[in-house]
């Protein structure tokens, strides 16, 4: 293949009905997609992943350049995501579905996904936080997004998405507190978080970010980050 | 598949791990339902990965055909570190195993260096989805029994399940059910290495092992052996059968904790909480106590007595058809704060417990359990002969001569069963008496006699009281008033009045706190009969040891 095409170049192909463009768009998002799902929810990811890329492929007319294909990508599996909740907590609303943790919807523990404990202790501590904070963290951690990526997903302003990774790194901080007690393993994991969170704040929120970190799924894609920035 | 990690800020971050070919498997089946064309097959062997059914601690399983036979299988793929192993030895006797109420094993192989069984697919639902929906003693014993036969057929070939539990039995869609996941993983063997201990994080709920791959079980219905790092035998799956078989009738596990270290602590101890009584028939309570018991030996010689017993019970379960109300706890409440909770038992706590007893630590530590904690009903309850009057139930039974030491354990055994209550001396005899429950201990030249007793005394006196306040408070607010209006030169019948109704008040308050203990009565008995015979084991066990051991 030639040097590999940003993912607005795709999909502006695809717009005009190139589908293999389309499942490149695909195949470099698959995994993150998976991924996104995977500790938000029990059991099969198969027809929840199905269900984002299909919403995708109806709205790919509507794909607007400012959140980035990745940013409309994330939004439709959010959506998806807090539906299937929905679905298990009919007398909710979307808004309760977001404020509620996944543990409180009835998830079980994230067991079967963890390699070793402080994993797990991570795993499980972002499943009691809010499901809102959960994803705006994770989207964070495991897709290395910016504010104004989270901001693109969340359909909500700049600020807004600042303040709402500040609150949801203070819920976790004090979840993993709480598991931390009594157990020494876990405070690392505590302090690694808080590491963590230094490195972040050294970095400004929006600066382009240095390709010295980048994450599993900048590697495969290769075109990361977006050219929302 | 997520590979790259950077030390200083990724791991404790690393998003969770999914299984590489259950990943592949996603992607070709996403892509073609999205972009149409035909799907790419994803293949263990000959067999093509269908939707991924479940997983666990151990692995992926999927549903799969097989092409050359044509049929419908389950597909478990074990994690690397479950892999490495030689298992031909128990995949004989797994192919061995042909059992109506087994889950048979078709194929057992290698697929990039991890191993898969291929096994029958099973329709239905766990054996924990089904006894869900509310059912009945007599048909969840019946369930039990035939999940039972399962297991003891394979202890006759030599295979130990090690892993009981609810969640481990499918029950199919013709009733039937079939216990799943026969010695898939090796357990800890005397031969050395760190004692495996459940770590922080442990879900009670999940299969657990350590980090070499060895089995340690599922805490919320591992034996007491279990807990305390031992190798696994065909008894620990009676312990855990029993364990799944309170649980579905009652509506708890019996040894219910708020983290993993009370549940250690109580089980290793022996510490179950007895059911309500009218949660669960008294002769299937009494099987399960006996599968409950501490010290392997003390339990059923084998799986199959524990059935023959338990099947010796069916004409009590069906004269018992309705359940306690407790039987609608789940295990969310019996276990809610277990995976936030304190850690379970370290080393030096498992080496602590042992030595209270003066016991060598690793392997020798069954006898420790047993030293600090008796089971909690040796003696058949019956063997505590119950002399009843006809309104207050009343237990009276003979102890050994016992020391004052052992008379305060028996004391803080009732506190702990029946509420704190006061203790005084009368002569040489000892009284104990909570709000409810009175026991005497009356020393005579050979042994101790026991007396507990319901005290009558309070209901039947606050209850009339509270009657005759209410009635009066109604008849002030309502009929006086009205009373005044009319009868206004009448005074001596205003009063006449309000101390009729006061009276009916106290008379109808005495007649339903009479009806209430009526009604209660045989649960008391039943209670005070099962307090009388722990008491007893706990003044034979305490006796038998050089310093007495209570709570």
């Amino acid at each position: 293949m030639a040097a590999p095409r940003d993912d607005e170049t795709l999909l502006r192909e695809w717009q005009q009905g190139d589908d293999v463009a389309g499942t490149l768009l695909f195949e470099r998002h698959f995994d993150a997609i998976a991924r996104f799902f995977r500790n938000k929810t029990d059991g099969p990811l198969d027809d929840l992943v199905q269900r984002t890329f299909l919403g995708c492929l109806e709205g790919r007319d509507r794909i607007r350049g400012e959140a980035g294909f990745r940013g409309y990508l994330f939004g439709v599996a959010r959506n998806v995501l807090r539906t299937s909740w929905q679905a298990r907590a009919p007398d909710r609303s979307l808004d309760e579905i977001d404020d509620a943790s996944i543990v409180e919807l009835g998830a079980s523990p994230a067991s079967a996904y963890a390699r070793d404990r402080t994993q797990l202790a991570m795993l499980n501590a972002l499943r009691r936080i809010s499901l809102e904070a959960q994803v705006v963290l994770e989207l964070c951690y495991w897709e290395q997004m910016s504010a104004r990526e989270v901001a693109g997903v969340l359909s909500v302003p700049l600020g807004t998405a600042k303040t709402r990774i500040r609150r949801a790194r203070t819920l976790l901080t004090r979840e993993l507190a709480a598991v931390a007690a009594g157990s020494t393993p876990l405070h690392s994991t505590a302090t690694r978080l808080d590491t963590w969170a230094r490195v972040v704040r050294a970095r400004a929120p929006d600066a382009p970010r240095s390709e010295t970190n980048p994450s599993p799924g900048a590697i495969r894609s290769g075109s990361h980050p977006t050219s929302s920035s | 598949m997520h590979e790259v990690e950077e030390p200083a800020l990724r791991p404790a971050v690393n998003p969770p791990d999914e299984a590489a070919l259950e990943l592949t498997r996603l992607r070709r089946h996403v892509r073609a339902q999205v972009f149409g064309g035909s799907e790419q097959a994803t293949r263990i062997g000959r067999f093509r990965l269908l939707e991924c059914i479940g997983r666990g601690g151990m692995g992926v399983v999927w549903s799969a055909r097989d092409e050359e036979l044509d049929r419908t299988v389950a597909i478990k793929l074990l994690r690397p570190e479950f892999s490495g192993r030689d298992v031909t030895a128990e995949a004989r006797a797994l192919a061995r195993l042909s059992h109506p109420n087994v889950v048979s094993v078709f194929d057992i192989g290698v697929h990039a260096e991890q191993r898969f069984i291929a096994m029958e697919y099973v329709r239905g639902q766990t054996l924990r989805a089904w006894q869900q929906a509310s059912r009945g003693v007599p048909e969840v014993v019946a369930q039990f029994l035939e999940a039972g036969r399962g297991l003891a057929a394979a202890h006759a070939v030599g295979l130990v399940h090690r892993d009981f539990k609810p969640d481990n039995v499918l029950v199919g869609d013709d009733g039937r059910p079939r216990v799943l996941d026969f010695g898939l993983a090796r357990s800890p063997d005397r031969s050395g290495g760190p004692m495996p201990v459940l770590e922080p994080g442990t879900d009670p709920f999940s299969t657990t092992m350590t980090h070499a791959g060895l089995l340690i079980g599922t805490p919320a219905y591992m034996a007491p052996e279990q807990h305390l790092g031992e190798p696994a035998g065909p008894h620990s799956d009676q312990f855990a059968f029993a364990v799944s078989l309170f649980e579905a009738i009652v509506g708890r596990l019996p040894f219910p904790a708020d983290d993993l270290r009370t549940l250690s602590l109580r089980v290793v101890r022996g510490r179950f909480d007895p059911p309500p009584a009218q949660s669960i028939p008294p002769a299937i309570m009494a099987v399960i106590e006996r599968a409950l018991q501490v010290e392997p030996s003390a339990r059923y010689p084998s799986l199959e007595a524990l059935l023959t017993a338990l099947a010796s019970t069916e004409s009590e379960a069906t004269r018992f058809d309705t359940r306690g109300a407790d039987a609608v706890l789940n295990r969310a409440a019996s276990l809610a704060a277990a995976d936030s909770g304190r850690p379970g038992l370290s080393v030096p706590e498992l080496e602590e417990v042992a030595a209270e007893a003066g016991i060598e630590p690793r392997f020798a530590r069954i006898a420790a359990a047993e030293a600090i904690a008796r089971p909690e009903v040796r003696a058949p309850v019956a063997q505590a002969t119950p002399a009843l009057d006809s309104s207050l139930p009343t237990v009276r039974t003979r102890l050994p001569r016992l020391p004052s030491t052992v008379v305060d354990v028996l004391v803080a055994e009732m506190d702990r069963r029946a509420g704190p209550g006061k203790m005084r001396a009368l002569g040489a005899s000892t009284v104990w008496e909570s709000r409810s429950v009175e026991m005497h201990l009356d020393p005579t030249a050979t042994d101790t006699r026991l007396v507990l007793s319901h005290k009558p005394g309070l209901l039947a006196w606050t209850r009339p009281v509270r009657y005759g306040v209410v009635a009066l408070a109604v008849v002030v607010s309502t009929v006086a008033p009205l009373t005044v209006e009319l009868f206004e030169n009448f005074e001596g019948l205003i009063a006449t009045i309000i101390l009729c109704s006061m009276i009916g008040g106290v008379l109808l308050g005495r007649k339903l706190a009479h009806r209430r203990d009526v009604a209660l009565l045989e649960r008391r008995r039943a209670e005070l009969q099962r307090a009388a015979a722990r008491l007893q084991v706990l003044a034979e066990s305490n006796l038998s040891l050089p310093v007495p051991l209570g709570d």
